[in-house]
């Protein structure tokens, strides 16, 4: 019994069940986590807007568990209840910024 | 004394003849910076300037609940000098606004440099210039996809939908942003090519990489700003690219309101700056024009969709039995729009760009209600 309990809540957490108990499959995670850091990167880095304006900007219906701006490194990481990663890196003043190659598990 | 004279004849021939395979009577732009009369017609139209103000400007609920019109910038240009010049929530004249698909526009001003440098012809199979498409798509050509009328199959929604199934979110966020052209081209058909008209970014990255391929051997890897931005002057432009280098010919320029009217300006003067001409003879007309595909067999639900080359259009559409979209604003218009209410709009009949950068989240810019507000500072 405990282990089915135990393997439900994998599962839910697996597909992301938030709070209002949608859940949301991998895509749409994947796709939350590279909306996030590529339009955070390039709101910070490019339109040179606060981490704060940026981070209303790139907020989504999704709230996403982790927005990290990196300065030093130019560079911003969106990560999604541990699994889910997407990176985005500031080039240059004409190539603004780009998503790493794809992340996900 | 005659040979000399008939040197001189010779010559006098000669001269205008230059000037006009250019085809480019001096027009105002802004070559060494911009005019403004911004303070001016303050005073000489105050009630126009504060229509356009109320409007556009005027915040309504909380920040974070994104209702009404968010404006950042709105710039309207008239004669080649700023009538009117405003912005907000922390953007000015310095800073880059991202204008989502205002950005197809560009990509239509790259394919146009590309055929007057001979590189390509809009009625080449994109697989002449594109080798890693598969032979499916080799039907397809840059007239297609100028015109949206490609036949992939593909799903234009945004985050308001369900994202899974949206095919611009899979290809900038999703499988597609490590090569987004490639995505796109290998994407089966909905249709055959040029017979129907769905809006699609995939179209205009598929679009990019195949002029890429034309423009970058020939100027390099900063080819929009050797070709494009550093002829007009357009200082503060950043164009993304996706993750094997494609510039996202469908989304990501950023650009200051005054790079955007440069770009305006270059349009509303058939693709001449000053005496220079940058895009072909007729590359602006055929492109503020209804094109074939959307003659066809236009699919959409929005009755003001009216397309051209990457363009908006002004035009009614008889064969669909399609009214003028914008009733207030002259039927010669063509913009430039984006997401979130971001827009480069032209009107050649009354010499105007009127440029707008915002935040709207629930599409509350009404285009005929801006553009009306912004004529009236010419009346």
């Amino acid at each position: 019994m405990r282990t089915t309990l135990g393997t439900t809540i994998i599962i839910m957490l697996g597909l992301g069940t938030s709070a209002c108990g949608e859940s949301y499959g991998n895509t749409e995670l994947r796709l939350l986590v590279n909306f996030a850091a590529k339009e955070t990167c390039s709101c910070v880095f490019v339109m040179r807007q606060s981490d704060a304006a940026c981070l209303e900007y790139s907020r989504q219906f999704i709230p996403v568990g982790n927005v990290d701006i990196r300065h030093g490194q130019r560079r911003v990481d969106a990560t999604q209840g541990g699994t889910w990663a997407g990176t985005a890196r500031f080039v240059d003043d004409r190539l603004g910024c780009v998503l790493e190659p794809s992340g996900g598990p | 004394m005659k040979t000399q004279f008939v040197l001189l004849l010779l010559l006098t021939a000669l001269l205008p003849r230059a000037a006009l395979a250019q085809n480019c009577p001096a027009r105002s732009v802004p070559t060494a910076g911009w005019t403004s009369r911004a303070q001016t017609i303050k005073t000489t139209h105050t009630s126009a300037v504060a229509d356009l103000d109320a409007y556009m400007f005027t915040l309504t609920g909380k920040p974070e609940d994104r209702v009404g019109r968010r404006s950042n910038g709105l710039l309207v240009i008239h004669h080649g000098v700023i009538l009117y010049e405003k912005y907000a929530n922390g953007f000015g004249p310095d800073t880059r606004h991202i204008t989502w698909s205002v950005t197809k526009s560009f990509t239509n001003a790259l394919t146009g440099i590309a055929v007057r440098e001979g590189r390509l012809s809009v009625d080449d199979s994109i697989c002449v210039h594109y080798p890693a498409a598969p032979k499916e798509a080799c039907d397809v050509t840059i007239k297609h996809l100028l015109m949206m009328g490609s036949g992939f199959d593909w799903l234009e929604t945004y985050e308001a939908e369900r994202p899974a199934n949206s095919s611009v979110l899979a290809m900038l966020y999703g499988v597609g942003s490590d090569d987004m052209a490639f995505m796109v081209a290998n994407e089966p058909k909905r249709d055959a090519p040029g017979t129907t008209w769905m809006y699609s970014s995939g179209d205009s990255v598929l679009l990019s990489r195949v002029v890429a391929n034309a423009l970058q051997p020939h100027h390099g890897e900063y080819y929009p700003w050797a070709t494009l931005f550093d002829r007009i002057g357009a200082k503060n432009v950043t164009w993304e690219r996706d993750g094997s280098g494609t510039f996202v010919g469908s989304s990501y320029v950023y650009a200051t309101p005054r790079d955007m009217a440069r770009f305006g300006l270059l349009y509303l003067h058939d693709g001449c700056w000053g005496t220079e001409r940058i895009l072909p003879e007729g590359w602006v007309t055929q492109s503020a024009a209804v094109n074939e595909a959307f003659k066809l067999k236009p699919i959409t639900d929005d009755p003001t969709d009216v397309y051209g080359w990457q363009f908006w259009l002004n035009a009614a559409v008889p064969e669909q039995s399609i009214a003028q979209p914008f009733p207030d604003v002259p039927a010669d218009m063509f913009a430039a729009r984006g997401h979130w209410g971001q827009s480069i709009t032209m009107i050649p009949s009354l010499d105007l760009v009127v440029v707008r950068v915002g935040d709207d989240r629930d599409g509350s810019t009404d285009f005929n209600e801006l553009l009306k507000r912004a004529i009236a500072l010419t009346r």
